[in-house]
């Protein structure tokens, strides 16, 4: 069963909205900067991919990551141009880290701070009818793909008429400083699958989608931006970092089962890409196993986004259907040499390609081994 | 629209320190005595080394959740590991690693940080560190949406088992607390309970496993009925059919906050005149269990059920910290069909 995807919105490092962020991902432009909030001095890595919207002066303000929820909500039902009064709205949110932040900020740092501010139900309340609970789902990096995958099947069990599933995150210096931690040698920016990568660096950003049976929304006259074609689950239950190749492969198998698609009916892998030692070789082999001889269109976002952590899943969705919608895949940056694994696959380098994607994999694989893969199809 | 294809409840457990049983829990009148907690003791000594206090009691309450559903604990000895999945319900689990991670930086940069927190930093440790336990290779999943996280997390379970996610799930609720926690609760209490005294909040955890009523062969412990959410505790009732379940049971959410309170005073009406025989407040013998309070309630339930077989009980938890409220309904299974 294929689920309408009629709203969709995004922002990140390199664009506002939407239509921003692909012309500048299509123009190969990255998000990394030097820390704009954090004080470098404490830190080995210095860059980030952050978004610029805090005021001039220096510091941080709390509240970031709900705003942009807020943002890309709204954002994405109005692209939908759907009316939700008297509907059974389903609202789900997937993060990372939540506003993890703000309550850093309260701290460290004395702003105003309280547990419900934790989720985003308050957040949320100013920009769907009230009486449609808001669910936060904190399930690390693939956060975002899971919130898809349980509203396509909230509406399948007939619980809800229309669901709005939206993934946000804002660096947290807790998180980023764990990372530093642990990395060999500080990156200063995220290169996916080349051989001199150097680990992953984080991103802010948020995206949303509407979802709706088929028949509401030929009903009301509104054609999907794409159709949803499934998404699929596992937990590797092997080690809380560290990614397990067989439950990525599970996965991936499970997607393309509840899509009713073969490896080879798959134009398009947007890849879950961090740019970590680990990350990258085990990606690659778990793709080179499902998909064989077939081979797909591949590119990693993360090389212009950094890790945007729970957002990442959507953020990179919204992107696979742009490029289904304008026949156009933006290239993986920073991709020189890629290892010895991602040999055989077909990564997108150097300039956008032009293409006729018809359908897309997007990959999101977790900390604690959490992963989810959706498939999606261009409509019509 | 047909009704959800019925899922039971066929394990429940609860690891609160200074708590022997969840009966002790349905008839206390006040406070529990505080206790020292022994993870070793349930799971043995290894292994546990870096895991924080959420994730340890969490692992006890769902190794003691399993041998209560007849099922392995053990991961080698797992036959179903690719179909059972997890959802954890918790807003409070890793607070106390992140303020504390960020004091070591401003203090003394990334170098006085230990590599070890880093998983403990992600808000989904507790989920996936049952996960590699148990060896639960299924869909996994942690809700961190305020009060009626608990109760949310037995519905999001049971869709899971529904949409053919898995074909057993292990839901667990889980609070702590620490000082980052005590002063953020005391915070939290100025904007929203002013009157509020010291916000006490739970140091335990709850699980329980959920399968499709067709899978328990025997071992069903309750059924759970229905669930709903709503503005307030009254809307709550409503949406999960809670008054047409006439339960005999009403577990509620911390009535020592004014709001909550009122919320459950309003909601007397709901009942039509059958009000259930019995109300408990487990926070005045727990303490608030915020996002573990669903689950634990359902614990409750599942208690409550032995002594009264064929009855039903309403759990109501949510109305506090600004949080709308959540009722689940869960029945005794029919005569013959559970244990």
């Amino acid at each position: 069963m294929s689920w309408a995807m009629t709203g969709t919105a995004m922002v990140t490092s390199v664009g506002r909205d939407r239509a921003a962020c692909f012309e500048a991902f299509c123009r190969k432009e990255s998000g990394v900067s030097p820390l704009r909030a954090f004080d470098p001095s404490k830190y080995r890595a210095k860059h980030a991919y952050e978004i610029d919207d805090r005021p001039p002066g220096g510091g941080d303000v709390p509240g970031r990551a709900s705003s942009w929820l807020a943002g890309v909500v709204s954002a994405a039902l109005a692209d939908a141009a759907v009316e939700l009064d008297g509907a059974r709205v389903a609202l789900l949110v997937g993060t990372g880290l939540r506003e993890l932040r703000s309550l850093e900020l309260w701290w460290a740092d004395g702003e105003p701070f309280d547990a419900e501010a934790l989720h985003f139900g308050r957040a949320l309340r100013a920009v769907v009818p009230a009486g449609a609970p808001a669910a936060t789902f904190s399930n690390a990096c693939s956060a975002s793909l899971f919130t898809l995958g349980l509203a396509a099947d909230a509406l399948a069990l007939g619980q809800a008429d229309v669901a709005v599933v939206a993934g946000t995150d804002a660096i947290t210096e807790s998180m980023f400083g764990l990372l530093d931690r642990v990395n060999v040698a500080p990156p200063e920016e995220v290169r996916p699958f080349d051989r001199g990568r150097k680990g992953v660096l984080m991103g802010d950003g948020a995206a949303a989608v509407v979802l709706e049976p088929a028949a509401r929304a030929a009903e009301r006259g509104r054609a999907p931006r794409a159709w949803l074609r499934g998404v699929g689950m596992s937990c590797d239950a092997h080690h809380v970092t560290a990614p397990h190749r067989d439950g990525i492969e599970r996965a991936i198998r499970d997607a393309h089962e509840r899509a009713g698609v073969a490896p080879a009916d798959v134009d398009l892998v947007m890849v879950h890409g961090t740019g970590t030692v680990l990350n990258d070789e085990t990606e690659a082999l778990a793709l080179r196993s499902v998909f064989g001889d077939a081979r797909p269109a591949m590119t990693a976002l993360k090389s212009m986004t950094g890790h945007t952590s729970g957002a990442s899943g959507l953020v990179g969705l919204v992107t696979a259907i742009e490029c289904l919608v304008h026949g156009r895949i933006p290239p993986t940056i920073g991709l020189d040499a890629p290892i010895a694994e991602a040999e055989a696959l077909d990564f997108v380098v150097g300039a956008p390609r032009d293409a006729a994607p018809r359908v897309a994999q997007v990959d999101a694989f977790g900390f604690g081994g959490v992963n989810a893969v959706a498939v999606v199809e261009r409509a019509a | 629209m047909s009704a959800p294809a019925p899922v039971v409840a066929t394990g429940a457990a609860l690891e609160v320190p200074g708590v022997a049983s969840a009966a002790e829990l349905l008839d206390a009148s006040g406070p529990a005595p505080a206790a020292e907690f022994r993870p070793e003791e349930v799971l043995g000594r290894r292994g546990l080394r870096y895991k924080d206090r959420a994730t340890r009691l969490a692992l006890c309450a769902s190794k003691r959740a399993l041998l209560d559903a007849g099922l392995p604990a053990a991961a080698a000895e797992r036959d179903d590991a690719e179909s059972f999945g997890v959802v954890v319900a918790s807003n409070l689990g890793n607070v106390d690693t992140v303020c504390r991670v960020v004091d070591q930086i401003r203090s003394g940069g990334v170098e006085s940080t230990s590599p070890m927190d880093l998983p403990n930093a992600s808000s989904n440790v507790v989920a996936s560190s049952v996960a590699i336990w148990f060896g639960f290779g299924a869909l996994n999943l942690t809700l961190c949406s305020g009060a009626t996280s608990g109760a949310d997390a037995l519905h999001v379970a049971a869709n899971a088992l529904r949409a053919g996610r898995a074909r057993r799930m292990l839901v667990v609720g889980v609070e702590t607390t620490n000082e980052p926690v005590a002063r953020l609760m005391r915070a939290s209490a100025e904007r929203w309970s002013p009157g509020a005294r010291d916000v006490r909040v739970l140091d335990g955890a709850a699980a329980v496993v959920l399968e499709r009523a067709g899978d328990a062969d025997g071992r069903a412990a309750a059924v759970v009925e229905g669930y709903g959410w709503g503005p307030d505790v009254a809307r709550s009732l409503r949406a999960a059919g809670a008054p047409a379940a006439r339960p005999s049971l009403w577990l509620v959410p911390p009535a020592a906050y004014a709001p909550t309170a009122d919320e459950i005073a309003a909601a007397r009406s709901c009942w039509d005149g059958a009000a259930p025989a019995r109300t408990v407040d487990v926070a005045r013998a727990a303490g608030d269990a915020y996002g573990a309070l669903g689950v634990l309630q359902c614990v409750l339930a599942c208690e409550w059920l032995r002594a009264h077989p064929g009855d039903g009980v309403a759990a109501t938890s949510g109305a506090s910290w600004g949080d709308g409220a959540a009722t689940v309904v869960v029945r005794g299974p029919r005569a013959g069909a559970g244990r």
